[in-house]
Parts: C-alpha cells; structure tokens; sequence
C-alpha cells in the first residue's frame, strides 16, 4: 500500500489535481471504504486526493423553506446527532445511526457512501425516498442529479475520473408529512444490511396520500424506487391492510440475489414486512406533524 | 513514492515530530513511530475498534486515519488517558470489576467509555450498549465492561468537574 497524498485546500484545487490525476487518482473522504479497498488490493491509486481539509464540504444547514443542505464530507455521527434531521429526517437520522458503529460513524461521510456504491448502502434509500438532489464538481463546473441517479451498479457511480459528490440537498417536508427507515441485519451494530426499506409520505388534510416515495436497499444492483407500491398508496387513506398491500408490491418488484446474507426469497420476505412497517411508521408521523 | 516526510502531531498534550510516507496510518504511526503501543492493530479494517483513539475529544478508528490527518489535531491515546498519579476512573473501575479478560481490545474500550462518559454523564446501559458497539470483546466480557462504564460515571459524577480526570479533548 503505496500512494502519493495530496491535501488541497480549496475545492479547485482539488478538482484540479482529480482532473490531472483521472483513473490513477481517487478522492479521499472518511477512508473507511478507500482506504480499505487500497489495503486488500482491490483497486491500486498512484495518488490520494484528501479532500478533508476544504473548507465547506461539511457541514449541515437547514432552513425551514429551502430545506437540509449537506455537504459531502458531513459524517453519519453528524447526521445522526443533529436536532434538524433528527425532527424532520427522521429517516436519514435512523439510517445514519445503523451505520457501523460510533468511531466508524465519527469518520465515515454521506459522500463517501454514495461515491462507495454498495447496493446495501445505508444513506440511499433515505436520501431516494426524501427526494435528495446531489451536486457534482469537476474542473469544467458542477451539475446535479436526483439522488436516485448518482448509482449506476455495484461499486459504481455516474462519476466520471476528475468528479466528486460536493452537495446534497434535501427539500423542506410538505405539510402532514412524515418519512421512517428501517434495515434488518443479524446483528444491531456493524453489520450490512440484508434489506433495508426508508419512505416518505404526505397527506392531505383529510387524511388522503398525496405523495409517496418509497425506496428499498441491498435487493438489487441499485436501490430501488417501489413504484408500483407508491401508486398504489396514492389518493386513499393509509390501513394496515393497505400497507400490507404496498408490502407485496413491493417484495415483487425487487431483484435480490442470495448470498451469505441472506436468500433471494428471504430477502423479498422482509421487503414485504419492512416495506408495511416503515409506511405506516412514516404515516405515523405524518399524523403528528403539525405543519 | 515512498518519500518520507515531517509531521508533526499533538499526543497526549507533547508536540512530536515523526518522519514517515504520507500513506501511513495514525495508528502505524503511533505503534512504530511514536512506540505508543496501546491501541492495538486487531483487524485493521475498522472492524474490532482496538484502535480507538481520540481525536480532538472524538473516538476514532486510528487504522483508518492518515497520519497527514492528525496534524493539527489533539490526539489522545490509551497512554494519555490518565493524567495523574493512578488510574483514571474508568481504568479504575475496569480493574475493579473485571472488565478486563484477555486484555486486547480493553484499551480501545477505554478510550471509547471515556468519550461516551463526557458525552454521557450518566449514560442508560442502552447508551452504553450502544456507544461501544463498535468495540469488539472476543472474550464476550461485556456485561463486566457495561457494569465498570456505569461504575466509572457514576464515580466521575460523584468526584465532580475537578474529579473527571483525564485528557479527553
């Protein structure tokens, strides 16, 4: 394990030390995935591009109209501490402290999860189901995607050799909203999930579902929008019974594999308890809301 | 390449100059360098957390840090803990009630009850479960841990601000 480290101290340099570097470079955020995948051999870098030390890659913001702003470098210990996401991201909060355990969350970054592009990615499914907008930067400027669009496989995202994750923005909850996530893993601390479900869901002043996002994680390549589930959800009145409808809606459009974790049938399983558990959880607190 | 260079890196309240490659880990770092052999290089993967560290207050995977890093920052190991005469509380109480079996991960235990103690004062044995978590007891020992983190807060409580001793931030 052997590499070059640079340490830029403003994004354009950064950006520009990415653009020279291309393939042979990677940017280093909490390390937690990086650093270990350089360990084992998986992926060899000429240089590391740490990224920690720009200023104004971390931090939260949160603004009753524009919504949660988060930069990149913002670690899940943050996001599960913080008063803002903890009222009104209750999702975000909940998958952030799943995640491994405390000094790993001390470290670990949303940036660097999304950039990680595990199917079982703690952060996805919330940041999908909350309607998340990313930002990227390279040299020649930034663009943003919907959350959903930053993973294209496995270990791979919409990146291209010289971009970094810099932003994620989150917009304001709609009125008589709520939104919850929930992972099933053996074990309750440093573990993978074998399923993981977030939602969130909006209704109107007669109790009538306006809106709904429902997102599932680690039961295909990519996580995935439950969308037959949602139109199914959308104009009625939430019941246990039609949650458990959206359940088997949702197990049937998944894609899981069977692995160490978890059997491909299993996994469809618990999509189907989780998914009925989290939006009536999400609901729950739609109902309390007083927005 | 492989060229060295100077860092220079607050632990446990001394400035020290280490020469080494900027790939290094803080813990490779502290273990070869520094001869601070109390957080231990148990899987180095960010698995087991026998490499906690504080940096600046907050507990760390030592293994996964860059010792570039930790320039600039107050790191305190296992070492620092103690800053008087005798044990520190949770040492103490780690002694007392057998929290301490084998001995392998107990540093990084120690380290990571002291930051949930000065962010938990009297931290629920949920808290406690919780906060150590990450730390991995291959000897299962961890009823006694729970019970000497309760103990440990309950006597730093009890002793007050001047009683908490310990360099923690």
């Amino acid at each position: 394990m052997s590499f070059s480290v640079h340490e830029p101290a403003t994004l354009n340099e950064a950006l520009g030390l990415l653009a020279h570097e291309g393939d042979a470079g990677a940017a280093l955020a909490g390390g937690t995935d990086l650093l270990l995948r350089i360990r084992r051999g998986t992926r060899k870098y000429r240089s590391v591009i740490n990224i920690k030390r720009i200023k104004g890659l971390d931090g939260i913001r949160w603004d009753a109209s524009e919504g949660l702003t988060l930069g990149a470098l913002t670690t899940f210990r943050a996001l599960e501490t913080h008063p803002a996401v903890r009222d009104h991201y209750p999702a975000l909060a909940e998958a952030a402290h799943v995640v491994a355990g405390v000094q790993l969350r001390n470290l670990a970054t949303i940036g660097g999860n999304l950039g990680n592009a595990s199917p079982s990615a703690d952060s996805v499914p919330p940041l999908v189901a909350l309607g998340a907008t990313v930002t990227i930067a390279s040299a020649e400027g930034t663009r943003s995607m919907p959350a959903a669009g930053c993973l294209i496989g496995p270990g791979r995202t919409v990146l291209s050799p010289g971009e970094v994750f810099t932003t994620i923005r989150i917009p304001s909850p709609a009125p008589h909203s709520g939104n919850a996530f929930e992972r099933f893993s053996p074990r309750a601390a440093m573990d993978i999930g074998i399923v993981s479900v977030a939602a969130a869901v909006a209704f109107d002043a007669d109790g009538v579902c306006t809106s709904c996002r429902i997102a599932l994680g680690a039961v295909s390549p990519v996580p995935l929008r439950a969308e037959a589930a949602e139109t199914a959800l959308l104009g009625e009145r939430l019941t246990p019974a039609l949650a458990a409808h959206a359940g088997e809606l949702a197990a049937a459009a998944t894609k899981p594999i069977s692995d160490i974790r978890g059997t491909a049938d299993y996994r469809r399983a618990m999509v189907r308890v989780l998914t009925s558990r989290v939006v009536l959880h999400a609901a729950s607190r739609a109902a309390r809301s007083e927005r | 390449m492989s060229d060295t260079r100077v860092f220079q890196l607050l632990v446990n309240g001394a400035t020290r100059t280490v020469s080494t490659e900027p790939y290094q880990t803080l813990l490779d770092t502290l273990r070869d360098q520094l001869l601070l052999t109390g957080a231990k290089k148990g899987c180095n993967e960010g698995e087991c957390a026998s490499c906690t560290v504080l940096v600046d207050g907050i507990p760390v995977n030592s293994c996964l840090v860059l010792v570039g890093d930790a320039e600039g920052k107050a790191i305190v190991t296992v070492e620092g803990i103690a800053t008087g005469a005798g044990p520190h509380p949770v040492q103490d109480a780690f002694v007392q009630l057998g929290g301490v079996q084998c001995g392998y991960c107990t540093p990084g235990m120690v380290v990571s009850a002291c930051a949930l103690i000065g962010e938990h004062p009297d931290p629920t044995d949920d808290e406690i479960k919780t906060y150590l978590a990450g730390n991995i007891c291959r000897c299962t020992g961890y009823n006694k841990i729970t019970a000497a983190v309760r103990t440990a807060a309950r006597t730093m409580r009890e002793a007050g601000p001047s009683g908490a001793a310990g360099r923690t931030a």
